[in-house]
């Protein structure tokens, strides 16, 4: 019985991380029809940017949940400034194009942007524990979590409401399903399907980085973490549904679940077990969970 | 007609002046530096970088102590070294191997931080003929699984730790009877936990395993392998994570006091205490592969390298830097001694010849090149739990245990794996001494 709550919670906690950092990919992709290769990126630089921030908060003042306000500030300042120059001097220029070359060339900016990190970073990882050690412990089947780690899932949480509200209950969001459903259509009944996509791409990006900055806390950031995360972001995305938030909700726990329990039942499964799931959802559903509903033309 | 002779002289000039150019730099020796730049082994290798750095200039410039003191270069030639990255997988090591040996004129490669890439690329040099010292990596199958003419490694193998740490595990806690362990999911790891495990089986028959954990290197994220170790409650716990992982998993574990209910063993813990000091919880034991960094013996060499080291980098060198060290060391003896008095740049077979089964002096203390028909090294090492004295802030060992290199190491000819299941057979473990 404590295996099956072990479970549950480490899938949990680990579904939840995975819904942070996958859930801006997967909107991005919905809205505009682009594959972000580089979405690894704007994680790490959202990674990097919490952590330099931390380090000099820290470096004169005492631990405290400051470094909460610390982490969120530079996850949005980081996504607000890249999403909005990688938005106007790359991916609008490509509307209209073919997805391969839309992949290839956000390819491009991954390569450039790792660059671009170890310019800036250079090779030495960044740690900011700080916020992790912050939040104390609780006990859960006789085993002790970090508390942290329940804030990021509290922190998922609250982001995939704040989608589903913006999505469902305001103009934007409305706006932003109609661009979804048929960008044509959308644009012909005066909606700004330029300005929709620069606000998605910036808020794909500050999400990004959000996941990243509170990721910053638990591991060294270090040249390479987002090329290690984009993989199973996909994984999480494809298995959800290419474009689906409810999708991306799932499948991060989905994928969650199943690591933990290859952890808990028979670890050697680890390395394989988020592809195993992908293979066998898309077996029976191509489209993932929870496909898009495609427009049929008459 | 006069003009066209100034022209014909000045590009004849010009071509002297080329070929005199080319014939300086073919007089240099370059060493091309293999390495992590990018990825989770980065951090731990930047250390190495820094000490071959070190060594270079202080070769070229002739100021080593003794025993190196009074002859600059290697074999008469100034040595040049250039850095490539480690990262990006064997294929890609492969290729760039190629390309080190038959477009860039790389006269020696070394390092290597990958068991991975180790046995990757050794057959590859063979095949090339290049003179490859790897440096770092661990893995014992190198040498074990097929014999070179032209590769060396100038550390111990991983064996070594194993069977050090079990030792060690006997002598201080007798009271442990329940193992588990979580090593990453490739080479190094697989080797060092099969070498454990079977080490342990040796010198403490009566412990069994009741936890094992395989995570994916780089994975960062240990929330569940941390519960199911919990769950578990084993003893002690081995893991040979290293560079960002293990300090993923030290910050995780050391908040959820994992630490607190079982015995952690961490081989490679050492390359992460100058990063996180006094957050590594007390207590850990771990080694320096080798009587490298703290552990290291007091001599001229030592003072002289830990000084030059901390002067430029503000730290204390981890056993990295001394096994980067080390390699140019052993190259710059064999170099030596293959162009004899005369000082002439000798053949690469000559310096081969030099190197093979050789005995050097490195800042970590003597190492011999005693298996893998010498082309493999061994030295003494030392095992020790982890401290952090905070009214001084720095970093502490205690309990040290120092092993004689012919009690850790199979001798040669033996295969590591079975020399630990059958009880480390022709073991001198005479000359251990505790401190």
């Amino acid at each position: 019985m404590s295996t099956l709550i072990a479970i549950a919670v480490d899938g949990a906690i680990h579904g939840a991380w995975l819904f942070l950092v996958a859930v801006g990919l997967t909107l991005v992709f919905g809205v505009m029809k682009i594959l972000n290769i580089a979405h690894g990126n704007l994680y790490a630089i959202g990674a990097y940017a919490a952590a330099t921030a931390l380090g000099y908060w820290f470096a004169s003042h005492p631990p405290s949940a400051a470094a909460l306000a610390i982490q969120v500030g530079a996850a949005l300042a980081a996504g607000l400034v890249l999403g909005l120059l990688l938005e106007v001097a790359v991916l609008r220029h490509l509307h209209g194009r073919d997805e391969v070359s839309v992949a290839l060339a956000t390819y491009a900016l991954l390569l450039i942007l790792d660059d671009v990190m170890l310019m800036i970073w250079g090779t030495d990882p960044q740690s900011a524990a700080a916020p992790y050690l912050l939040l104390g412990a609780s006990r859960i089947a006789g085993m002790r979590f970090n508390n942290y780690e329940f804030l990021v899932m509290g922190l998922a949480i609250l982001v995939g409401l704040l989608i589903w509200w913006v999505l469902t209950r305001t103009g934007t969001g409305r706006r932003l399903t109609a661009v979804i459903h048929d960008r044509e259509m959308a644009a012909a009944m005066g909606i700004n399907v330029r300005a929709v996509h620069v606000a998605t791409f910036v808020a794909g990006a500050c999400l990004a980085a959000l996941g990243g900055a509170f990721t910053a806390p638990m591991i060294p950031v270090a040249p390479g973490i987002g090329a290690e995360i984009i993989v199973v972001t996909f994984a999480v995305v494809v298995i959800g549904g290419m474009g689906s938030i409810p999708g991306a909700a799932v499948g991060a726990l989905v994928v969650g679940l199943a690591r933990a329990a290859a952890v808990h039942l028979y670890p050697p499964a680890e390395v394989f077990i988020v592809y195993a799931v992908m293979a066998g959802v898309l077996c029976f559903r191509p489209n993932g969970l929870f496909p898009q509903a495609a427009v049929r033309r008459i | 007609m006069r003009r066209l002779s100034k022209i014909t002289l000045a590009a004849a000039a010009l071509a002297a002046c080329l070929q005199a150019g080319g014939a300086l730099a073919q007089e240099k020796l370059r060493i091309a530096v293999v390495t992590p730049l990018t990825g989770p082994l980065a951090s731990v290798n930047v250390p190495g970088q820094n000490a071959a750095r070190i060594l270079a200039e202080a070769i070229n410039a002739g100021t080593l102590p003794a025993p190196y003191s009074g002859r600059r270069g290697m074999g008469g030639a100034e040595v040049e070294l250039f850095f490539l990255d480690e990262n990006g997988g064997n294929a890609k090591q492969v290729s760039e191997f190629r390309g080190l040996a038959e477009r860039r004129g790389a006269d020696v490669v070394m390092g290597f931080g990958s068991a991975a890439t180790c046995l990757a690329v050794a057959p590859v040099a063979e095949e090339l003929k290049v003179l490859t010292v790897m440096s770092t990596c661990a893995t014992p199958r190198i040498f074990e699984d097929a014999s070179y003419e032209y590769v060396f490694r100038t550390t111990a193998h991983t064996t070594m730790d194993s069977a050090a740490l079990a030792l060690y595990v006997r002598q201080r806690l007798p009271e442990v009877r329940t193992v588990g362990h979580i090593n990453p999911n490739f080479a190094l790891g697989q080797d060092s936990w099969r070498d454990f495990a079977a080490a342990m089986k040796s010198a403490m028959p009566a412990t069994r395993v009741v936890a094992e954990q395989w995570p994916t290197m780089g994975s960062g994220q240990y929330t569940a392998e941390i519960s199911a170790l919990a769950a578990r409650r084993p003893d002690l716990i081995h893991t040979s994570l290293t560079g960002t992982d293990m300090e993923a998993f030290m910050t995780q574990m050391s908040a959820r006091g994992l630490q607190e209910q079982s015995r952690i063993v961490a081989p490679l813990l050492e390359l992460a205490i100058n990063r996180m000091g006094r957050q590594i919880p007390e207590g850990i034991i771990f080694t320096a592969r080798g009587t490298n960094g703290l552990f290291a013996p007091p001599s001229a060499l030592n003072t002289w390298f830990t000084d030059i080291y901390r002067g430029r980098h503000n730290e204390m060198p981890v056993f990295t830097a001394y096994q980067y060290a080390a390699t140019l060391l052993a190259l710059k003896a064999a170099y030596d001694k293959a162009a004899g008095p005369a000082g002439a740049r000798p053949a690469t077979r000559d310096v081969i010849a030099a190197l093979r089964s050789s005995t050097f002096e490195a800042p970590g203390g003597t190492i011999r090149m005693a298996l893998g028909n010498g082309h493999q090294a061994i030295q003494d090492t030392a095992v020790g739990e982890f401290g952090f004295d905070r009214r001084a802030n720095v970093t502490t060992v205690r309990n040290v245990t120092v092993f004689p290199a012919a009690c850790v190491n199979p001798p040669a000819g033996a295969r590591s794996e079975a020399w630990l299941r059958d009880g480390m057979p022709g073991a001198d473990c005479s000359g251990i001494v505790n401190r």
